[in-house]
């Protein structure tokens, strides 16, 4: 069995950076993540994990704890996944982005673009629809791109009457 | 393709342990009702319904329990897995008998759970549920390709309190003792037949017995790791006596007392005497009667059978 990478419980100083950021960028109140522990694994992947952190340190074979919340992208900037901001996006207030119709719903689900003028800034936002908090997309010169994942994708044909 | 014939037969050898034998072979040639429980980590069971009902599917709350529903009809043939309240992770389809285990395992916020055979999750993140995130799970499994499931509809549903492990359940070490441990173990599987009607009928048996050696291994390992008054819930999807009762039989020898289940669901007692095809007779300890039997004639669902077993 390959050695899986291990997860580390991240120093108090990582999680008051990683708490700004979250706060800066998308308005996500510190208080949303109490009872959370923020893990990181390999250089450049930050879990939340909301189970008792000492486990780690007691079991063999771990493969996963936790939810995937943040990516340090080549670029260096934080990339929030889809599945974190399906969680706490609810809290956010700044760079959340609100899709006008089903069909741009669709589209963005499906691994489309949107092209239109949002009011956020150049980045990672939170898109959502509805009351549905859809995912991560990334905005840039007037194009909303999406960056949900291809497993949780969903394909038009299912919208057909 | 699996025959009328062949399922009359493999199941011959339960005739006299089912009540209401002939109407239990009509319901396993007729296919199983779909059912969903709702993620309440994410949406409430009455918005959900509503979004559902608005899309077109018609669904009946089930008796088992308020998350659960049965989904009657469809309007249009969109699978269960293709809507976007699927994709939000806002349900799980989910068999209804497959929801009992969590229910009698019974888990509460804060503790530590054990699931030693979890993939894909129904019942992982079921439990989960359960504790509001809160408290840890280990949800180990065997296969790499079925913890990719697993990892996903953890993901899907937002489940953040549990640790993934990869290990054979017989082998599993920690440094730990568990609160509460769910074995939904390997089986024979012979009680899914109406969900996968391409299910492999062995006629002669060798895969009860082979799989009854394994669960009573998996079940030693459980005593080990579960604390001292904790709870061990055994499950499986089948209605072998090899794979049921007698692994509980072996279970009350290394330790374990069992105790009543309680659920809204008809169900029969766990037998106490049986003879198998081959003319063996089996006697179990009277107490196996604790356990339950659900047939899927009983209330139109799958078969399952469960015993909530204690460490004393």
């Amino acid at each position: 069995m390959p050695s899986l990478e291990r997860y580390r419980v991240c120093s108090d100083e990582e999680v008051k950076r990683i708490l700004n950021f979250l706060k800066e960028k998308y308005g996500l109140p510190k208080h949303a993540f109490d009872g959370y522990t923020f893990l990181i694994r390999g250089r450049n992947s930050i879990w939340v994990f909301s189970g008792h952190p000492s486990i780690l340190e007691m079991l063999p074979y771990i493969n996963a704890a936790g939810l995937r919340a943040l990516h340090l992208s080549v670029k260096k900037t934080l990339k929030p996944t889809t599945i974190f901001l399906q969680v706490f996006g609810k809290y956010a207030t700044k760079n959340v982005i609100e899709l006008q119709s089903e069909d741009e719903a669709v589209t963005f689900m499906g691994g489309g673009s949107i092209v239109r003028k949002y009011d956020a800034e150049e980045g990672f936002v939170i898109v959502k629809f509805g009351g549905d908090i859809l995912g991560c997309g990334f905005y840039s010169n007037g194009v909303l791109k999406s960056k949900i994942p291809k497993i949780s994708r969903i394909r038009f044909e299912w919208f057909k009457e | 393709m699996i025959t009328p014939q062949k399922i009359l037969k493999y199941y011959e050898r339960y005739r006299d342990i089912i009540p209401g034998y002939d109407e239990f072979l009509s319901y396993l040639l007729k296919p199983l009702p779909y059912s969903i429980r709702v993620n309440t980590l994410k949406i409430s069971p009455e918005k959900l319904a509503s979004r559902m009902e608005a899309k077109g599917f018609t669904l009946r709350r089930s008796k088992l329990h308020p998350w659960f529903f049965e989904v009657e009809s469809m309007e249009w043939e969109v699978k269960l897995g293709a809507t976007l309240e699927h994709t939000l992770g806002y349900y799980y389809v989910q068999e209804i008998v497959s929801g009992i285990p969590p229910i009698v395992l019974d888990p509460k916020p804060w503790e530590l759970i054990l699931d030693m055979a979890a993939a894909p999750g129904s019942k992982t993140t079921q439990i989960a549920q359960m504790m509001g995130c809160k408290g840890t799970i280990v949800a180990n499994d065997i296969s790499r390709e079925r913890i990719k499931a697993l990892k996903s509809n953890l993901d899907r549903l937002g489940v953040t309190n549990t640790v993934i492990t990869i290990c054979d359940a017989r082998r599993f070490r920690s440094n730990i003792l568990f609160d509460r441990i769910l074995l939904d173990a390997p089986c024979s599987s012979e009680a899914t037949i109406r969900k996968d009607p391409s299910l492999q009928l062995d006629l002669s048996y060798r895969s009860v017995r082979r799989f009854s050696k394994l669960q009573k291994s998996m079940i030693e390992r459980a005593y080990h790791l579960l604390r001292e008054d904790g709870v061990l819930v055994y499950s499986v999807c089948t209605f072998a006596p090899e794979e049921c009762e007698e692994v509980v039989e072996y279970a009350l020898k290394i330790g374990f007392e069992i105790e009543e289940i309680d659920i809204p669901l008809e169900h029969t007692e766990g037998i106490t005497e049986w003879m198998d095809e081959r003319g063996r007779r089996y006697t179990f300890d009277p107490d196996i009667s604790k356990a339950i039997r659900v047939y899927p004639h009983f209330e139109n669902t799958g078969g399952m059978f469960i015993a909530k077993l204690r460490k004393v």
